[in-house]
């Protein structure tokens, strides 16, 4: 069913697609001249880098040749001093020359002879014996023409390496405009890209007729709604998903974007380990694993029971719902601190209440052996709440004849609950059960706070999310942080393919 | 119709059961008087027996439905206490003076509840204050923005027509399932690069978009008749006007708990500005206080001040709003 296209809507049409011209026009001005000159910029940085990688080899390499040529294992040491004090003493103002002339835009061939002639003449200025200095000269006059074209050939050779995307990745972030030099190219091709919209839609309005426009300006208009989200999803979503696939291949990959080679590297380096160094992987996954082994079946049991009285008829019952929903809302940095000091071991409230029923005081925080007790509490209290919640409305979903037959019957209360509530509830249990584990899987955020920043008393309680944390924020080695997070998700994919087959089977029973 | 009811109580049972609660209750009271704890842990033992013991006897259903009635208040109340206790034991350490917080057994209370003194240490050795507009300015861009997008594409998505529609958004609910902490790698690299870390840009510019808001509120927009829509859209009303006037008056509900669970995550947020954020006056409140508990060092009194100060927000925010954050969460099944 088409609405009767009315006059105001089908001025709408033409007058959007003008507005999508102008706009895409101008933003996509905007992007290619904010590449253009991230390029021009880069490219002029890459000129100033060659011209002083000349500079360099011109001087070192014109040094090291005329001495090689002047000074053999023969000469004398006194001698050989005096050509070395005389070759420094041209150092300065040579460098200064080379610059000048590199400037000027003179071949290597023609700055190699002028450095040459300086340098010998500089070695040779220096030399107080008469005999020797004509045996130097004579020497320096006949190898003048080869070291000058030998040095020229070794700096041609040096600036052929330099290329704009070396110079890229070498660039400091701190400098100017250091974005527009990295990301030139996506910039370049996505100026050119909205340009060539904005041009096509102008072809379009200029060639076609009303009716023609209007139905342009009809096909656009959902785009205007999709394009803010999708600018998001696209830069932060769909981007770093398909980089981080990449990256985990990116061997040795850094956070300034270089890496050493394609190949299986970083999963082997995640999972092995570098050799000669400690890694903590294998103990993350195992420690991840047993948390999520322990806390969700815990914290889901609980639950079950606490949402099944909830769910009676209750005096008091905001009071109670927003008592136990209260971690939910609650800062994890912070209610890890409180739990930090009610585990203290000195004067924490847990040692008191364990010193009253006459216990000796528990070492909760430092003990390594305690590290796994303590997350596993703080992590049972903390999913409580949210698990509560999703049992509850479990719960209230379950048709009330059945428990009204049921009493009929003369079912007893523990009997109904375990015939009827838990078989009717089994769906969302075992949804609550993948869902925590999902989120168990990527518990961070309570072993920082709660061991004080260190995973662990003594480096024992690394997790999964923990060395990706460490491996991209402390090492910078974002290849194998990429590949941890891999084998990351594939967890995670199970659990999440195995709640979408339970969500599915429960819809259509 | 029962036959416990028409069946005369047996004589014994009421004493006993009256008996056990009398146990019960006097394990506490034992304790008070400075009784042993093997005893009270034995009143409280042998009075549950004999409650049992007494229920059996007399089967009177009334008796039985109040012990199911005092156990499951009793239970529920237990829980709740240790649901709540750290927040309490927050608030109480927060009001203690330097001595009193260093006493073993601690004191369940503070000697003086109105003595701020940490509050205004704690606020003068860290930028608390600042840490605080931080996070309610990052707070109000982040629901503001993503408020503004979720709206926009869950419009698009549910009564716009393109090509692809469905499939694209099928693919964004499978895009869903990857977490954070896999994008957060990219993300981190490209805010470096951009030049935007250790800004507040870079707490609100990743977060623009979600899918998961999207989702909740299409299937809102989709549970709105059609026939509402192409009714207006006959009398001239155009999809932009339809939108604000009619849709999003209608979805407030759901508008109000996507924006309430927004602002729970961006004010909790802590391992994204533990990656972006260096200098100490761009901090948000969690990353702030986590950096204040190495400079305060073992004065847990004033920890615990600053954490009240994080936390206090939120639990005013959840007790006006409960039953809104709560639907969100029941109905989205995702944690916050």
């Amino acid at each position: 069913m088409k609405p009767a296209a009315h006059a105001a809507v089908r001025r709408a049409g033409p007058r959007r697609v003008v507005a999508h011209i102008i706009l895409f026009f101008l933003l996509g001005a905007l992007a290619l001249a904010a590449g253009v000159a991230g390029r021009h910029e880069l490219a002029g940085k890459t000129a100033r880098m060659e011209s002083a990688l000349r500079v360099d080899a011109l001087l070192e390499g014109g040094i090291s040749a005329v001495r090689a040529a002047l000074v053999g294992e023969e000469t004398p040491a006194a001698l050989a001093r005096q050509i070395d004090t005389g070759l420094s003493s041209k150092k300065r103002g040579l460098k200064e020359t080379i610059t000048g002339q590199v400037a000027q835009g003179l071949s290597d061939e023609q700055i190699a002879l002028t450095t040459i002639d300086t340098l010998i003449g500089g070695a040779l200025g220096r030399v107080k014996d008469e005999e020797a200095l004509a045996g130097l000269r004579g020497r320096a006059e006949n190898a003048r023409d080869s070291l000058a074209s030998g040095l020229a050939e070794r700096t041609r050779e040096l600036e052929e390496g330099l290329s704009l995307g070396q110079v890229r990745l070498s660039l400091q972030v701190t400098e100017p405009w250091y974005p527009l030099m990295y990301y030139y190219s996506p910039l370049l091709a996505l100026g050119g890209f909205l340009l060539a919209f904005a041009l096509a839609l102008l072809v379009v309005y200029l060639r076609g007729d009303e009716e023609k426009r209007a139905r342009v300006g009809q096909r656009l208009e959902p785009m205007d709604y999709l394009l803010p989200f999708f600018v998001g999803v696209a830069l932060f979503t769909l981007y770093p998903m398909v980089r981080v696939v990449i990256m985990s291949f990116q061997e040795r990959y850094r956070l300034e974007g270089s890496f050493t080679g394609w190949g299986l590297g970083n999963y082997e380096h995640a999972i092995f380990g570098v050799p000669g160094t400690t890694n903590y992987f294998l103990q993350g996954l195992s420690n991840t694993i047993l948390y999520v082994l322990y806390t969700v079946p815990a914290a889901t049991a609980l639950s079950i029971v606490i949402a099944y009285l909830l769910n009676q008829k209750l005096r008091f019952s905001a009071l109670f719902q927003t008592g136990y929903f209260l971690p939910m809302v609650t800062s994890i940095t912070a209610v890890g601190l409180v739990w930090r000091w009610i585990f203290n071991r000195n004067f924490g409230v847990l040692n008191a209440i364990l010193a009253f029923f006459g216990a000796s005081p528990v070492d909760w925080l430092q003990a390594a052996n305690n590290s796994m007790t303590v997350l596993v509490i703080f992590g049972i209290w903390s999913s409580l709440p949210f698990t509560i919640i999703l049992l509850l409305s479990g719960l209230q979903n379950i048709d009330e004849t059945y428990y009204t037959v049921a009493r009929v019957d003369g079912a007893k209360a523990f009997r109904i609950f375990r015939r009827i509530t838990v078989p009717l509830l089994a769906p969302t249990i075992s949804l609550v059960l993948i869902i925590n584990s999902i989120s168990a899987f990527k518990v961070f955020t309570e072993v920082k706070v709660l061991f004080g920043g260190y995973p662990g008393p003594v480096l024992n309680m690394y997790t999964m999310v923990y060395y990706i944390y460490d491996m991209m924020y402390e090492h910078r080695e974002l290849g194998r942080a990429a590949a941890a997070a891999i084998i990351l998700f594939v967890f995670i994919f199970i659990f999440t393919m195995l709640q979408r087959w339970i969500q599915r089977r429960w819809r259509y029973e | 119709m029962n036959e416990h009811h028409q069946q005369a109580s047996r004589p014994l049972g009421l004493p006993v059961y009256l008996l056990g609660w009398a146990l019960i209750l006097g394990a506490p009271a034992s304790l008070a008087l400075g009784g042993a704890r093997a005893l009270a842990l034995g009143l409280l033992v042998g009075g549950a027996a004999l409650v049992i013991l007494g229920l059996g006897w007399s089967r009177s259903y009334p008796l039985k439905k109040f012990t199911a009635h005092t156990v499951r208040y009793l239970l529920l109340t237990a829980g709740l206490v240790i649901m709540v206790f750290p927040f309490y034991w927050m608030i109480s350490s927060a009001f203690k003076t330097p001595g009193e917080i260093n006493l073993f057994p601690p004191t369940i209370a503070p000697k003086n509840w109105l003595n701020f003194d940490n509050f205004y240490i704690a606020f003068e050795k860290a930028p608390f204050a600042r840490y605080f507009l931080n996070s309610i300015i990052v707070m109000a861009g982040s629901v503001s923005v993503t408020a503004l997008t979720t709206i926009l594409v869950a419009f698009a998505f549910s009564r716009l027509e393109f090509p692809g529609r469905e499939v694209i958004f099928s693919l964004l609910l499978s895009m869903m399932m990857v977490p954070f902490e896999m994008l957060v790698i990219t993300n981190y690299q490209t805010i470096v690069k951009v030049g935007l870390n250790d800004s507040l840009w870079a707490l609100v510019l990743p977060f623009i978009s979600s899918i998961f808001y999207t989702y909740i509120l299409r299937n809102f927009f989709q549970s709105i008749p059609n026939g509402l829509y192409w009714s207006a859209r006959v009398d001239g009303c155009s999809n932009w006007k339809y939108l604000w006037k009619v849709m999003v008056p209608i979805a407030r509900p759901s508008l109000v708990t996507i924006i309430l669970l927004n602002a729970l995550a961006s004010w909790n947020s802590f391992m994204w500005p533990l990656l972006v954020i260096k200098s100490d006056l761009n901090r948000t409140l969690p990353f702030g206080l986590y950096t204040f508990t190495t400079e305060v060092g073992a004065n847990n009194e004033l920890l615990m001040a600053a954490s009240s100060v994080v936390v206090l927000p939120m639990i005013l925010l959840f007790l006006f709003a409960r039953k809104q954050i709560v639907r969100g969460v029941a109905r989205g099944g995702i944690k916050g």
